[in-house]
């Protein structure tokens, strides 16, 4: 297989990465900005042992209470969405970087966008 | 129940921010608080709430609110074992569980009077509703200014304006009366007083917003953020959506929001912006969620002034964490 082929393989499969990492931290996101809004009009506000709900979340001002749980997996969910949205963009500018090489290797008028 | 401000522990003026700790029935504050030293030190054995050893001079089980009412700015408060904070020529505790908490700015000051009566509440600054309540149910939102009483009804520290969720407002307190409803009422948005402090946030910072792989965008953006109720502190922010265009920017940020206070802005925001400019350039920004601001939702708008790199256009999702300067936390 030609060099090149295998540059432009690698950097296809960086970019398919990297866009679906994207994908899936904005996916990420999305689920989170519907589960506080959720939150802010079905949660307690106020703590009730009874069932757990003692642990304080702010959404927007509004102080709700949810189970240990409830509020780990939204912060897990939370650091994964931006961990991947952040990758992503590292990942983004590495293809940029490669790209530019590549392009300054090829001659002016081929640079490609991110 | 009664909330007034600066009216336990307020004779004597000038001193710094403080609070006090739950030490148990204390029947005879008095004899507690002013007696001479023989007087204390006979004070051996069970408080109700905790039992004093004259020994050790130190009660000999923590206080039963624990860390509740604790102050990270003032490690004394930690120590569950002492009597107002170490310091009872200043600080009262009559009422054992009852705790006194003062705010210079005015708007985070609290106490319950067992012993109030509404005339008496009226004169301190407080606020009168029908009702009996107890500290533990009793939970103080320093970021909206907010007090939850159990889950059916809060009380704004402001003036005097209380909240009942609720289909038609009309909530109840812990006994489950209705809430009292004087003079101008409400009703319709639960609120015992048509009359609220305007509110608002306003932020300042910088922020950046880059389209990545032709179809998403990132964005993210650091600063201060100060509300009308002269509550600081900073936020962060971040996000990423969808976009068009292959723009991107880099500027100082100024934008406004509706919020109740500077936790308002913490969450994630539906935000719509465009970028336009090559060089010098901007972004406008429009965010909104569910939240504390008038009709249950808080939004705002930023724009940012710097370097813009092509026009373009996005709709994203961001997450802002906002910590207050000063203490406290936005939980």
């Amino acid at each position: 297989m030609p060099v090149g082929g295998g540059i432009r393989d690698s950097k296809a499969l960086l970019k398919r990465f990297g866009v679906a990492l994207g994908i899936l931290g904005i996916a990420g996101l999305l689920w989170t900005f519907g589960r506080e809004s959720y939150k802010a009009a079905s949660f307690p506000r106020s703590p009730d042992p009874a069932v757990g709900r003692i642990f304080p979340d702010n959404v927007h001002g509004i102080v709700i209470f949810e189970t240990r749980s409830q509020k780990r997996d939204s912060d897990y969910i939370e650091v994964a969405s931006f961990s991947m949205l952040g990758l992503s963009l590292v990942l983004s500018l590495i293809y940029r970087k490669r790209s530019g090489a590549q392009a300054s290797k090829s001659g002016p008028g081929n640079t490609p966008t991110i | 129940m009664a909330f007034s401000r600066r009216n336990i522990g307020e004779e004597i003026p000038g001193k710094a921010s403080h609070e006090c700790r739950a030490v148990g029935a204390l029947n005879d504050k008095t004899d507690f608080l002013h007696a001479d030293n023989k007087k204390v030190s006979a004070l051996e054995g069970d408080f109700g709430a905790r039992y004093y050893g004259s020994t050790t001079g130190r009660f000999l089980s923590p206080d039963p609110s624990g860390l509740y009412y604790a102050n990270p700015t003032n490690p004394q408060s930690l120590n569950l074992y002492t009597y107002g904070l170490n310091n009872p020529l200043v600080n009262t505790d009559p009422f054992g569980l009852d705790c006194v908490y003062f705010n210079d700015a005015g708007n985070g000051v609290e106490s319950i009077d067992h012993h109030s009566s509404s005339g008496e509440c009226g004169k301190t600054g407080g606020d009168w509703v029908n009702g009996t309540t107890s500290a533990s149910q009793i939970q103080y939102d320093p970021n909206s200014d907010t007090f939850n009483i159990q889950s059916s009804s809060m009380f704004h520290s402001y003036n005097s304006t209380a909240y009942a969720p609720g289909p038609g407002g009309g909530g109840t307190d812990s006994n489950g009366n209705p809430i009292s409803c004087s003079g101008n009422c409400d009703t319709a948005n639960g609120y015992s007083s048509s009359f609220r402090w305007p509110s608002g946030t306003f932020q300042l910072g910088l922020s950046g917003n880059v389209n990545i792989w032709g179809r998403l965008a990132v964005t993210g953006s650091l600063g201060v953020v100060v509300d009308t109720h002269g509550k600081l502190g900073g936020y962060v922010s971040g996000g990423g959506g969808a976009s068009a265009g292959a723009g991107g920017g880099l500027g100082v940020q100024v934008g406004a929001s509706n919020g109740n206070g500077i936790c308002s802005l913490g969450g994630p925001f539906g935000n719509v912006s465009a970028t336009g400019g090559e060089g010098a350039g901007g972004t406008v920004d429009v965010f909104a969620g569910k939240g504390d601001g008038p009709g249950g939702v808080v939004a705002g708008g930023s724009v940012t002034i710097g370097l813009a790199g092509g026009a373009s256009g996005s709709a994203t999702v961001t997450d802002t964490k906002v910590v207050p300067f000063g203490g406290g936390k936005c939980q």
